[in-house]
């Protein structure tokens, strides 16, 4: 190869190579950056007065002047809605409306006695000719009737007595059995009917308004639906309209309506600016589909509240930039929704420090045997060889041995529990433990123990009093990155501590509860929770708090290294 | 003469020293072997479960060789398990193969390449993507990445190819020009000539390659591809770590004896510095396998929790099934009913992933204790 | 000679009737230390070889010798520091005023704290200058803090330290320069009071102020501790010692009065060493 192309080698190589440095480097940054950004989100946000009224009610917190302030301006700014939407479901102009429709239906029925002729004509010819001509005299009896039930019908919308109306229609529905009784009743004292004539008659007579009466109210009702949907869109967005229907609910994601702008906007957008309807085709098969709002209210009441949500939005939220610091000491509610995260914060604690109580001690012990009392030999291999044994056992495989020895073997607690978790925790992190100290002791200098043997201290003496002292910064970095471990793994306590749901364990349950821990709970909330969207803020900031607890012990590790290598060097 | 003390013990003062001493050493090894204890209890109790289902040699055979996983049904289960097998296999291969090449650039770059401050930079970030929970990745993988992958995938997948094959086509060409032409080509400038066409060529080529990938549909973020690569990110940290003190641990001299002789620093690095190292650079990536094999979140969350074997067989864009996340996914459900035939099955599963982590864990002591006494 | 002796508890050590001693050794005073027919191995290889030699009450012995020689493997028998060694062990006797070192029920924390050391490299405690000093007074307990306080005092006052640190006697004694450190491990030493003082090359980390700091005080600690001292440096060795033994290949080559050692020695490889012909 001549020199040139060497070089060129070289140099592509070195570029190839740094390449290599900016993808590690990229991974870190593509990895944090929107987990530090949405993470920072679940505490700092633009929130709405949903979440103070939430915070007040269930947490007792105090609020400010302000905030009262603008929780009851946000109250105010919803009362026209509220107005309207009574208005359009008591149906203000239905009392009129049913007593009109019910004098016409009357007056309809009456009207009957007049076409007896022609009914007792119709009765004589047989068969479909008999049914033709009896719905043709009765649709001349009640055409007054279906032309006011058409007109009320087509108006329903625009006056907003849809809902009124269904129950109009029902009623004059159950009547109409009765009518057609005494109306043949009536006509048989005019003329002697046959068995079938009468039956003929009953089927017939009615026949043609209960049709256009189950055909009015599937109308109706379709439009109703689509007002419900709108309704249940306000609800999510704005929660109970007062305290007795808030009272009422059970769900706290009822009670309370969205309590962050990004939420709040992402319902507007999707509930109640658009909402689904439902529909029939012309083949009688259900259909739904996301419809604009105004376009499909458009001539309604309910029109007009759509505009007027869209042009109060903010005003009705009372948007304001918050910080929830209560999201680290508050225990959730209502599946995560609302809330902190208190409870798996604690469990990751517990859990963590269970771990490290009771391997640290261990940890230090064995690598004292191995550092200061071990004297080459087959036993201490085999003993040395097992420690890098125990950390290449896969993790998953600890969760197990804890759930096959500790829970159903030795039962140290009925079903999980911290103790077992943090036990489990405590063998996967042992081996690192053991490492580091090793590693820590024999950097301690041979002229120390010197110095202390040779001022009459016994070798216990001189590794409590010297040598320990001396490695302990350096074992406490090798600890506390093992704590940091121990705080982020999933998969050994997934069979022996941890439980998806469950409160904040006081220190006396531990030894028999399981808890909710951070790693699990991440795993849970972000792959098994039905309203993942609702709950994302709450992801991302789970994953930053427990991504911070583990990198703030790490720091602190750096940092103990540092200040080591810094003495050493002095 | 002193006073004091006596400098000879008495004889029954001498012997209580002598047991305190042992006992105290006793006590010491007693919290020694607590590893060693484990490591037995570990064995012996997965091996204890496992048991009822390697008692039945059908269901042994079955377990090995077929994809028909059906272990909770009453009547005819099936405890195939093939396909989970594959599974792990598969996004263990496209893991090692996205980090073992980055990872050993990395660390050959670190210590060979940029001066001390920048590596002193780049450790913490090594020592960051190492102490990140593997959930967080796993969190990531599935809220942040899959649906970037389900979206932009093509593009993704393309501009990867693109921007890693390129250069690596480029740096491949150069040499082969050189093989084909040198002898006849003796003309400097018609040489580079060819050269550049040649490596234009080979970048065209990669090109053309990556072209057809950006219309490629991706029909769920979740799969072998996506846990491949953060499980990748996961053991790249390992793999730099151990490579970077590999490398370093190679003596000054035969690096200076390289340059010095007129190789330039690629040469230096591959033809002295990586065959120094080789058996450190193994071990840094046994260790990484072991991580990656031994993963669990990531691939419950990433992987998708398929049970078919992709078709073709490489295709990394299907969801697939490791052990790991079969174990976590499923004896949530079977512990309840100790003694099930899933439950053992299960037990079974991770037997398997045991024996191979310890297999993997031998190999690298082994290799490892080459390296070191060789080191000395 | 070893195995009578090794059940007995106190040996006679009489001096006068070795024949090795060169000619006029003073065998009036009395010795402290006293080596006979005293050898290590380490492994197979034999580091001192059937050593006979005498540290005097009072007196400064220098030992010296080329690297290799075992003179710092005899020194450290003296306080069995070489048990720390794997696969070390003695023959012949080493007797601590008569009482064999190498006796097995002998309590070797207690034969330390009779025989202190300072080490080639200073080596002070990372901790604070009192409690490095205070740290052998402390592990045998029952003194009160004024009188440790006091033996403090007492310590770094001998050993010519006090005046530049009793201001800072909390500050860590890895801030001070080499030569006070090694002042301290003197300090530290003393602070136990021991009867034998044993100095493995203390001034070969040093520079020569300090060295010459350090010998002014072995010449005052001379006198109320046996003092022995391993030196590569021939004129400290005829500075500070009133005794010199040369060791060579293991073997003691010559024992005797120093500036019969230094003005006339015996033996032809005492003399080429000390003319400086090898070494």
């Amino acid at each position: 190869m001549n020199t040139s192309t060497r070089n060129i080698l070289d140099r592509s190589f070195t570029a190839l190579a740094y390449a290599s440095l900016a993808a590690m480097a990229a991974a870190v940054i593509l990895f944090l950056a929107p987990i530090v950004y949405n993470g920072i989100g679940a505490v700092v946000f633009n929130a709405t007065v949903e979440h103070e009224k939430f915070l007040r009610e269930n947490l007792d917190a105090e609020l400010s002047d302000s905030q009262a302030a603008r929780i009851a301006s946000a109250d105010n700014a919803r009362k026209p809605l509220y107005a309207m939407m009574a208005e359009y479901e008591k149906s203000a102009g239905a009392a009129a409306l049913a007593e009109r429709l019910d004098a016409v239906f009357d007056s309809s029925v009456k009207s009957m006695g007049g076409y007896s002729d022609k009914i007792f004509a119709a009765l004589e010819l047989g068969g479909a000719a008999r049914a033709e001509a009896l719905r043709r005299v009765s649709l001349d009896f009640w055409k007054p009737y279906l032309d006011a039930l058409g007109a009320a019908v087509d108006k329903s919308a625009s006056d907003g007595t849809s809902i009124a109306l269904v129950e109009i229609l029902r009623r004059q529905g159950e009547r109409l059995g009765g009518v057609s009784r005494a109306e043949i009743a009536e006509l048989s004292k005019i003329k002697k009917l046959g068995f079938s004539q009468k039956s003929a008659l009953r089927r017939n007579i009615g026949e043609i308004v209960s049709e256009k009466i189950a055909a009015s109210i599937e109308r109706l009702e379709t439009q109703n639906r689509a007002y419900e949907t709108f309704r249940a869109g306000v609800a999510e967005l704005l929660g109970a309209r007062n305290t007795a229907e808030r009272d009422n609910l059970k769900l706290m994601r009822q009670k309370y309506g969205q309590t962050r702008m990004d939420g709040a906007e992402r319902v507007l957008e999707n509930s109640v600016m658009r909402i689904v309807v439902y529909g029939r085709d012309s083949n009688g098969a259900e259909f739904q589909r996301r419809v604009d709002s105004a376009e499909y209210f458009r001539g309604t009441p309910v029109e007009k509240m759509v505009s007027y949500i869209s042009e109060n939005f903010e005003k009705m939220l009372g948007a304001h930039m918050t910080v929830y610091l209560g999201f680290f000491t508050d225990n959730p509610y209502d599946a995560n929704i609302f809330g902190g995260i208190f409870p798996m914060i604690l469990g990751t604690f517990y859990l963590t420090f269970g771990a490290m109580l009771i391997a640290a001690p261990l940890g230090i012990i064995a690598a004292i045997y191995f550092a200061e009392y071990a004297r080459g030999g087959k036993i201490t291999g085999i003993l040395d060889m097992c420690v890098g044994t125990l950390a290449g056992v896969p993790s998953i495989v600890f969760g197990l041995f804890g759930l096959a020895f500790l829970i159903n073997t030795v039962k140290i607690s009925d079903s999980k529990s911290v103790l077992a978790g943090a036990m489990t925790l405590a063998l996967l992190i042992l081996p690192t433990i053991i490492r580091s100290c090793q590693e820590a002791l024999k950097a301690v200098p041979q002229s120390y123990r010197e110095a202390a043997l040779g001022l009459g201290a016994g070798k216990w003496t001189a590794i409590c009093t010297v040598i320990l002292p001396a490695a302990l910064p350096s074992m406490l970095t090798g600890i506390i990155i093992s704590m940091g471990r121990a705080a982020g793994e999933t998969a050994p306590i997934i069979f022996t501590a941890a439980t998806s749901t469950g409160a904040a364990l006081a220190l006396n349950e531990i030894f028999t509860q399981a808890t909710p821990a951070l790693p699990w709970n991440i795993y849970n909330i972000c792959s098994e929770h039905e309203m993942a969207e609702r709950v994302s803020h709450v992801q991302y900031g789970m994953v930053l708090t427990l991504v911070g607890i583990v990198l703030a012990l790490n720091a602190v590790a750096i940092w103990l290294r540092a200040r080591l290598q810094n003495k050493l060097k002095s | 003469m002193k006073t004091g003390k006596n400098l000879i013990m008495d004889v029954r003062n001498c012997a209580a020293q002598a047991v305190i001493a042992h006992l105290g050493r006793a006590a010491l090894l007693a919290v020694t072997v607590i590893p060693t204890a484990a490591v037995v209890f570990i064995i012996f109790f997965i091996a204890k479960e496992a048991l009822p289902f390697f008692e039945n040699l059908a269901n042994v055979r079955e377990f090995f060789t077929s994809a028909n996983w059906a272990p909770s049904r009453d009547t005819d289960p099936h405890f195939g398990a093939l396909s989970i097998f594959y599974g792990t296999l598969m996004v263990t291969v496209g893991s090692c193969a996205v980090a073992v090449p980055l990872g050993v650039l990395a660390a050959v770059c670190l210590t060979e390449i940029v001066g001390r401050k920048t590596a002193q930079f780049f450790k913490p970030i090594v020592e960051l993507l190492a102490a990140v929970p593997s959930v967080a990745y796993g969190f990531f993988a599935i809220v942040v990445f899959a649906p970037i992958l389900q979206n932009h995938g093509g593009a993704l997948i393309a501009s990867a190819v693109f921007f890693a094959g390129a250069p690596v086509a480029a740096i491949v060409a150069l040499p082969l020009v050189d093989v084909l032409f040198g002898r006849f080509i003796k003309n400097g400038r018609l040489r580079r000539a060819v050269e550049i066409s040649m490596s234009a060529v080979a970048v065209l080529g990669v090109g053309a390659v990556a072209y057809p990938l950006l219309s490629l549909e991706i029909s769920s973020g979740t799969n072998a591809l996506n846990a491949s690569i953060i499980l990748a990110v996961m053991a790249l940290p390992t793999i730099v770590s151990i490579s970077q003190d590999a490398l370093s641990s190679v003596g000054r001299d035969m690096r200076e004896g390289s340059l010095a002789l007129g190789a330039t620093r690629f040469e230096t690095v591959f033809k002295v510095l990586l065959p120094c190292a080789k058996s450190g650079i193994a071990v840094a990536v046994i260790l990484g396998l072991m991580r990656v094999v031994g993963e669990t979140m990531v691939v419950w969350m990433a992987s998708g929790n398929s049970l078919k074997i992709p078709e073709p067989f490489y295709n990394f864009l299907e969801p697939v099934r490791t052990l790991t996340a079969t174990i976590a996914g499923e004896m949530g459900e079977a512990d309840q009913s100790t003694g099930s035939a899933r439950y053992h099955v299960l037990f079974a599963m991770s037997l398997c992933l045991l024996l191979g982590g310890l297999f993997l864990n031998g190999i690298g002591q082994w290799v490892g204790s080459g390296f070191k006494s060789r080191g000395k | 000679m070893v195995c009578a002796l090794s059940g007995i508890e106190k040996v006679q050590t009489n001096t006068k009737s070795e024949k090795q001693m060169t000619g006029d050794v003073k065998t009036q005073s009395e010795s402290v230390v006293a080596a006979r027919n005293f050898s290590v191995f380490y492994g197979n290889f034999h580091a001192v070889k059937n050593v006979d030699v005498e540290f005097k009450r009072g007196k400064v012995t220098a030992i010296i010798g080329p690297s290799g020689c075992g003179k710092s493997t005899f020194l450290r028998c003296v306080n069995r520091m070489n048990d720390l060694v794997d696969g070390c062990r003695t023959e012949g006797l080493l007797a601590l005023d008569g009482i064999d070192i190498y006796h097995k029920r002998l309590d070797v924390v207690e034969l330390r704290r009779r025989v202190g050391m300072v080490f080639q490299r200073p080596n002070p405690f990372p901790k604070s200058i009192y409690d490095n000093v205070a740290y052998g007074v402390r592990l045998k307990g029952g003194v009160s803090k004024g009188e440790l306080d006091a033996i403090v005092e007492t310590s770094l006052k001998r050993a010519a330290l006090w005046s530049e640190v009793k201001d800072r006697l909390d500050s860590n004694a890895l801030g001070m320069s080499g030569g006070q450190q090694q002042r301290l491990c003197i300090a530290r030493a003393l602070a136990i009071s021991p009867e034998v003082l044993l100095m493995d090359e203390p001034c070969s980390a040093l520079d020569p102020k300090s060295t010459a700091r350090i010998e002014d005080l072995i010449g005052e600690l001379a006198g109320d501790y046996t003092i022995a001292i391993v030196t590569h440096n021939m004129q400290q060795a005829a500075r500070v010692s009133d005794y010199t033994a040369f060791f060579y290949e293991g073997n003691l080559v010559e024992f005797g009065a120093t500036d019969k050692i230094f003005t006339n020695p015996q033996n032809k490889a005492t003399n080429d060493y000390i003319t400086g012909r090898f070494g």
